[in-house]
């Protein structure tokens, strides 16, 4: 019997939410930007294969010849699949288009572009809660540090730039934009030439097919007493009435940590 | 004071107050009893302080301050337990602490390494150069700390053998922590061919970098010009990785560039000698040979 295959891809059109998963024999192919996820069912079993292009390439349209399956089997009862977009599992380093200074008591609105990963989930009967069987990163980004040689914290490092301004070409069917209020709140100006973006403690919405991150408040104190940041837990005003569609991996709403970098940047000589 | 009358004069002491306080024993059972509940109770009593601190200091710094810190409670704790039974049963502690001296001399002399090491453990772990999990080198040897005890450390080797470091070897000697810090730099000396165009051999490492996902975008990947080699121009590549990828990373780039400049045509030159004939002499005759030609 021939293969059925079933497309679907991200766009204004879509793909996040529930669906039935594929029928043994049957395999849902699902296209997120570069990513192309492959989910087949093969008795009680769901199969999961995945493969990526390059960043702003459409995604792969064949399944390639040496795919690697992760395989899950099922209880014997009606199963639905979610597909999630969901934030990294790490803060993200994004540095502006053009450095700019923030001076004292000023404020900037930046906006950010975000590949999320793609979340599988498996929901038994009629269960509200599913398991999470896979996160696939619509794109794979480099890792990063943030910190000096002897402490700091691991993240990614955000090719698309930061920007000030909200224009219609920055969107992307598969991007999360994401919006950052900066706030200056010391006795002196602040240079921004590299920003790091909390990207565990926030929600993902969805108005008209477009993807957006819950607004984020930074409140800059100081080089040594760090930033106040705060989740708005609600979308942005450019994206208002926009639906919930995944919760933020930490729940944390206000923390402080050190979110602009030091004017020196870490040498690679490691001085 | 010769080794034959240190011990007499120890045994005599012993003697002395062993006698003196059976007498004593026999005659009160009353103190037989509470030296036992002392025993019962003051054990496992400080037992129970020793971990609570410990586990407190574990909280509040980490497991081997955590350890120090539960062992200093424990051992002047169980001492005072002891002494108290002692007394208890009606042993005279002046002659005991007189033996004690006497024998701790000797023994001393008998257990210099011993109690060396032991000293030399409590500032391994008060000073925690390395801490249990850690990849240390000790002179020649490189592997994982798998205890720090009160003697000695032992390490697991990489290809799987278990070697012990008395504690006062690593006092006295140079120890290397190769995972204190989260990230490491990957060195990888890169050569290539005169003829080569340096910047152009800087873009393709510095693109090398990019393009593993692995290399940590900072601290920058580096490309330092070491000089001018017999046989190449040799560059110092050195990436960041995070700890626990740098051997992966290592592997990586070291292909990464070799496949990148097999594509690009760089040359990396294997060591060669140019011989000039110089011009008062004749060039050099060069014959070049056939299939079939002898």
């Amino acid at each position: 019997m021939a293969e059925k295959i079933v497309t679907e891809r991200t766009g204004p059109g879509d793909l996040w939410g529930e669906r039935a998963p594929p029928a043994p024999g049957e395999t849902h192919r699902l296209a997120v930007g570069p990513l192309a996820i492959w989910v087949r069912g093969v008795h009680n079993e769901l199969w999961v294969a995945h493969a990526c292009a390059d960043p702003w390439e459409p995604a792969p349209e064949e399944l390639p010849d040496a795919v690697e399956w992760s395989r899950w089997a099922m209880r014997e009862e009606p199963h639905r699949l979610r597909v999630l977009p969901v934030f990294p599992d790490r803060p993200l380093v994004v540095k502006p288009e053009h450095p700019f200074t923030l001076l004292r008591r000023a404020q900037a609105r930046v906006y950010m572009r975000v590949p999320p990963w793609v979340r599988l989930e498996l929901l038994a009967g009629t269960e509200g809660t599913g398991t999470v069987l896979t996160e696939i990163p619509t794109e794979r980004l480099s890792d990063t540090w943030w910190g000096d040689f002897q402490d700091g914290e691991l993240a990614y490092w955000l090719r698309t730039k930061a920007r000030r301004e909200l224009t219609a070409e920055l969107f992307e069917p598969h991007l999360v934009m994401s919006t950052l209020q900066l706030e200056n709140h010391s006795e002196d100006a602040l240079r921004v030439e590299k920003l790091a973006l909390r990207v565990e403690h926030l929600s993902i919405y969805e108005k008209d097919g477009w993807l957006w991150a819950e607004e984020v408040r930074v409140e800059y104190r100081g080089e040594d007493e760090g930033s106040d940041i705060h989740m708005d837990d609600e979308p942005p005003r450019e994206a208002e009435g926009a639906r919930e569609l995944s919760p933020a991996r930490a729940q944390t709403r206000s923390f402080r940590a050190r979110t602009f970098a030091r004017l020196r940047a870490l040498s690679g000589l490691g001085l | 004071m010769s080794a034959p009358s240190l011990l007499a004069a120890v045994q005599a002491a012993t003697t002395d107050a062993v006698a003196f306080s059976l007498g004593r024993l026999l005659a009160a059972p009353a103190g037989l009893f509470r030296s036992v509940l002392l025993l019962a109770v003051g054990m496992p009593a400080a037992w129970l302080v020793s971990r609570w601190i410990r586990s407190y200091a574990t909280r509040l710094y980490n497991a081997q301050k955590g350890l120090v810190a539960g062992k200093l409670v424990f051992y002047p704790l169980a001492l005072v337990i002891v002494v108290s039974v002692l007394r208890e049963l009606g042993f005279s502690l002046a002659p005991l602490l007189g033996a004690a001296g006497i024998l701790g001399i000797a023994l001393g002399f008998a257990s210099q390494t011993s109690v060396s090491n032991i000293i030399s453990g409590f500032f391994l772990l008060a000073e925690e150069p390395f801490r249990v999990g850690d990849v240390i080198t000790v002179g020649d040897v490189t592997g994982s700390v798998l205890t720090i005890d009160m003697l000695s450390v032992k390490i697991r080797t990489f290809d799987n053998k278990m070697v012990r470091i008395p504690n006062e070897s690593l006092v006295k000697s140079q120890v290397t922590t190769v995972t204190r810090f989260p990230i490491r730099r990957v060195d990888v000396p890169v050569g290539v061919a005169y003829r080569e165009d340096i910047r152009r051999v800087r873009r393709i490492l510095l693109e090398v970098a990019e393009a593993n996902p692995l290399v940590l975008m900072e601290p920058e990947p580096l490309v330092l010009f070491q000089g001018y080699g017999s046989s190449s121009i040799d560059f110092l590549f050195a990436v960041w990785a995070k700890r626990e990828s740098w051997l992966a990373v290592k592997n990586q780039i070291t292909e990464d560039v070799k496949v990148r400049f097999d594509e690009e045509g760089v040359e990396i030159p294997f060591p060669h000698v140019s011989v000039y004939a110089g011009s008062v002499t004749e060039p050099f005759q060069v014959r070049i040979l056939k299939d079939g030609d002898e």
